[in-house]
């Protein structure tokens, strides 16, 4: 039971993690109307742009700005990219995915030659904090607590713009319906470039929670966590916002269970036959794809 | 046809999908407070005319002047803010927002005005009043077709184009909704109706343009043309 709990907390965490990948690529995959699958590797740029600046200072506000900072801008520059392959009236989603897959590659590449000579660097203990409580097995760390609090008050935040503002009804015409959004003189590039805008705020915390949650980053963090990302994606449904929750939360839970009662370098391979037996039941996605 | 008034005016307009010409050098004109129909079979040329009005399909050649303004090379956003709007075929419509919602996105470019605008759709259309909390999708197909015409209204539209409201609607409905564009047409607005159903447009309109195959075949009075054997052999099915 002990174990059980414990892991079910650290899964919560992590869950909460690729809750936050899930809604920002599912925005992207509604609004701009692309697979963004570099997206996880800009959300690790963050992170070691959280890094560096934590080499410089201590001043935690200016190190959470500069992580956000930069995951806006380098998203809002992937948007000219993105625009060229999908003017042509309908939406090319291949050909966004296969230059997303390059982006993240040159990407990857680039952290892996430049950053440290590639190897994996760790945050400071003072960012990662240490444990809060502990019973026996049971720990919960400061990173977990953040992580947690941090993603759920994100996901409201976002939830609500989104269902609650004229600006989020906007996206949602898009998401929707293309056409009619057109129609009723939504301009459709100015709102898609805003939700790229949108989508980098939500990786820049996400970089921040999730360096707080595993207190290191390496270069290949990002090509993990974006198959997870994709796949729980897919599962839940494509552009399925509701699902990605609950299917991010459930693969993080699914993750740390496998590794407390079975083996840790076991948890992916389980993780993933369980999504493909899900994909083959319900090819559509648990809760149903939305585009 | 020289007034100045007009205001819609095309001139040598053409579109074409890769190879296939949709459009070919068409002249139209509306003018303030008309109702033009502009009929045709399936296939003529109608809605691409439409589409290209409002943008949303690039002309190959010609211009399109809107109140004075050049709106060939604009885009559909701005187009839209200016006053024009397109009612489509097939009830277009936001199928998982309610009815409300549909409807505040159809003010998009007028916001200010909500409260004035959305009282006038509801008494046009005060079905959609009582269904306002429901599910667009959840509506019958009038009621989506109304929802459609009351969303491009929330716009306060100086010209309002209506892509087949007929199309796969029962005759009763159709005649409910060819009323209210006659209502609307008389409280001021100009239309620019296609419809496949040429007695029905020729009945609502003052002037008229037939297409065929992408070209503006014959134009004129709508009570003429109605009165035309050879319009009333091709188009009203003879009798």
């Amino acid at each position: 039971m002990e174990i059980f709990i414990a892991q079910l907390v650290s899964g919560i965490a992590l869950g909460s993690i690729y809750v936050l990948l899930v809604t920002g690529f599912n925005l992207m995959l509604l609004v701009a109307k692309i697979i963004q699958f570099a997206y996880p590797q800009i959300v690790v740029i963050s992170m070691y742009t959280c890094w560096g600046v934590l080499q410089l200072t201590d001043n935690k506000f200016l190190v959470i700005l500069a992580g956000i900072a930069v995951s806006i801008i380098l998203n809002i520059l992937s948007e000219p990219i993105f625009r060229k392959i999908t003017t042509t009236q309908g939406v090319d989603i291949n050909a966004s995915f296969v230059a997303s897959m390059g982006m993240a590659m040159v990407i990857m590449d680039i952290m892996s030659h430049s950053i440290n000579y590639g190897f994996p660097v760790a945050f400071p203990s003072e960012w990662v904090g240490g444990n809060l409580l502990s019973f026996g097995l049971i720990t919960v760390s400061k990173g977990q607590l953040y992580a947690l609090i941090g993603s759920i008050i994100a996901v409201l935040i976002f939830f609500y713009l989104l269902y609650r503002t004229n600006q989020g009804r906007f996206f949602r015409a898009i998401a929707e319906n293309r056409f009619a959004a057109c129609l009723v003189g939504i301009p459709i590039i100015k709102t898609s470039v805003f939700s790229y805008f949108i989508v980098g705020v939500l990786g820049g915390i996400t970089a921040i929670l999730f360096s707080m949650l595993i207190g290191s980053v390496s270069p290949w963090l990002g090509e993990f966590v974006a198959l997870k990302m994709l796949a729980v994606s897919i599962v839940a449904g494509l552009g399925n916002l509701k699902g990605g929750l609950v299917c991010g939360l459930i693969l993080g839970i699914l993750e740390t269970m496998a590794m407390g009662y079975i083996s840790g370098s076991w948890s992916n391979v389980i993780a993933f036959v369980v999504m493909l037996v899900v994909v083959l039941i319900k090819p559509q996605g648990l809760f149903g794809s939305k585009i | 046809m020289k007034k100045k008034n007009n205001i819609l005016k095309i001139e040598h307009l053409s579109v074409a999908y890769g190879p296939i010409k949709a459009v070919k050098k068409v002249n139209l004109e509306v003018n303030q407070g008309e109702c033009v129909a502009l009929i045709g079979a399936n296939g003529a040329g109608k809605t691409s005319l439409l589409k290209s009005i409002l943008g949303i399909q690039k002309a190959e050649k010609g211009n399109i002047f809107f109140l004075g303004n050049d709106i060939g090379r604009k885009t559909t956003d701005k187009i839209v803010s200016l006053g024009l709007c397109l009612i489509p075929e097939g009830h277009i419509i936001f199928s998982s927002m309610t009815v409300l919602e549909n409807l505040q996105l159809g003010a998009y470019h007028n916001p200010s005005d909500f409260d004035e605008n959305i009282k006038r759709v509801f008494n046009y259309f005060p079905i959609l009043q009582e269904r306002s909390g429901q599910i667009a999708g959840t509506l019958s197909g009038g009621e989506q077709q109304m929802l459609s015409m009351g969303r491009a209204l929330m716009s306060k539209p100086k010209l309002i184009l209506v892509d087949e409201p007929s199309l796969g609607l029962a005759p009763k409905i159709v005649t409910d909704i060819f009323d209210i564009i006659l209502e609307l047409n008389r409280e001021g607005y100009s239309i620019l109706l296609a419809e496949q159903n040429a007695k029905k447009a020729l009945e609502c309109s003052h002037r008229c343009y037939v297409m065929k195959t992408g070209e503006i075949a014959v134009a004129g009075f709508s009570r003429e043309l109605m009165d035309d054997p050879k319009i009333r052999q091709a188009y009203l099915g003879g009798s």
